[in-house]
């Protein structure tokens, strides 16, 4: 299970956004589908003061991922959940990561093996990362933020403005083009009140 | 490493029927006790994003003892306790055991250290 573009991306994506994290001094990091743990792994490396956590659906992403942490001597919390369906909803995360299954597919793609789950995305790619958006804002601490790699046809605006309307921004920080597609990360945070 | 004590007061039963704010209940069979970088800011930040009675709770059954009753009687400038706080907290794993949704009566388990959160095909 090697790392690929997505992953080379959002890891290029969080070390330019290092600053901006830095600043915000996130105590709680959560990645979900974390896979291989490439992700968490490098950020665990430079961000310091957080705890770390990581969870996949499957498990022997967890298990890579676990051999992923060790080699990196990082320490990192693992459990095996199903997206934050076990995770308490109380504004605990203060960065929440996840590379979700985005290709557009048929909707029986989605459950047919561990690794279509890991890229099969449904309708429109959105099937996996819609079930995260309408709980965002109880599980996101005040300043916490979202980051996600997104496809073009993901339909980021319409992301954008689901978001929006719950009080969020969204932008893309980054972006590289994918074959015929184009790649982004999405970067997803409360609008602060006036 | 992994379950850690803090890992645990974050967790909440996935289980349909669950209230999502009552804490899981902590079977443990083997426990480990793994040294983990004391951060004094981390630990004064994190202590309110604590479900302090779930947490009492949980290291009562890891026999975790000597704790503030309540956040209100913890004392950041008490070096020694601040660092007792932080071996229940973040130090002691639990390897084997279980997480329990006291409303259901579903015991998720632990192995290597990892809970298995999952739900089965027929409680989706």
């Amino acid at each position: 299970y090697e790392p690929a573009e997505d992953t080379f991306l959002f890891m290029d994506a969080l070390q330019e956004e290092l600053p901006f994290l830095m600043e915000r001094e996130p105590r709680t990091v959560l990645e979900l589908g974390c896979g291989s743990g490439c992700v968490t792994a490098f950020l665990a490396q430079h961000l310091r003061g957080a705890t770390f956590f990581a969870s996949d659906i499957n498990p022997h992403a967890l298990q890579a991922a676990r051999r992923v942490f060790d080699a990196n001597k990082v320490e990192v919390e693992l459990f095996q959940a199903d997206l934050l369906s076990a995770w308490r909803p109380r504004g605990n995360i203060d960065v929440l990561l996840f590379n979700p299954p985005y290709v557009p597919t048929p909707k029986e793609e989605m459950t047919s093996s561990w690794i279509a789950r890991s890229w099969a995305g449904g309708d429109r790619g959105r099937e996996v990362v819609d079930r995260i958006f309408p709980s965002l804002q109880e599980h996101l601490s005040a300043g916490g933020c979202l980051y996600m790699v997104a496809l073009d046809s993901n339909d980021p605006h319409d992301i954008a403005s689901e978001m929006s309307a719950r009080g969020f921004r969204t932008k893309v920080v980054k972006k590289r083009k994918a074959g015929i597609e184009f790649l982004l990360i999405l970067k997803i945070w409360r609008r602060l009140q006036a | 490493a992994n379950m850690i004590l803090l890992t645990h007061n974050m967790m909440v039963s996935p289980m349909k029927e669950a209230s999502k704010s009552v804490p899981l209940k902590i079977e443990a069979e083997e426990v480990q006790e793994l040294e983990k970088e004391f951060n004094l800011d981390f630990l004064v930040n994190i202590i309110d994003r604590l479900d302090w009675a779930g947490f009492l709770e949980a290291a009562a059954i890891l026999n975790q003892q000597g704790l503030p009753s309540s956040t209100e009687e913890i004392d950041k400038t008490n070096e020694e306790s601040m660092r007792k706080l932080h071996h229940a907290l973040m130090e002691v794993d639990v390897v084997t055991g279980a997480l329990v949704c006291t409303e259901t009566g579903r015991r998720f388990p632990i192995a290597g250290g990892i809970p298995n959160m999952l739900l089965n095909q027929d409680e989706l």
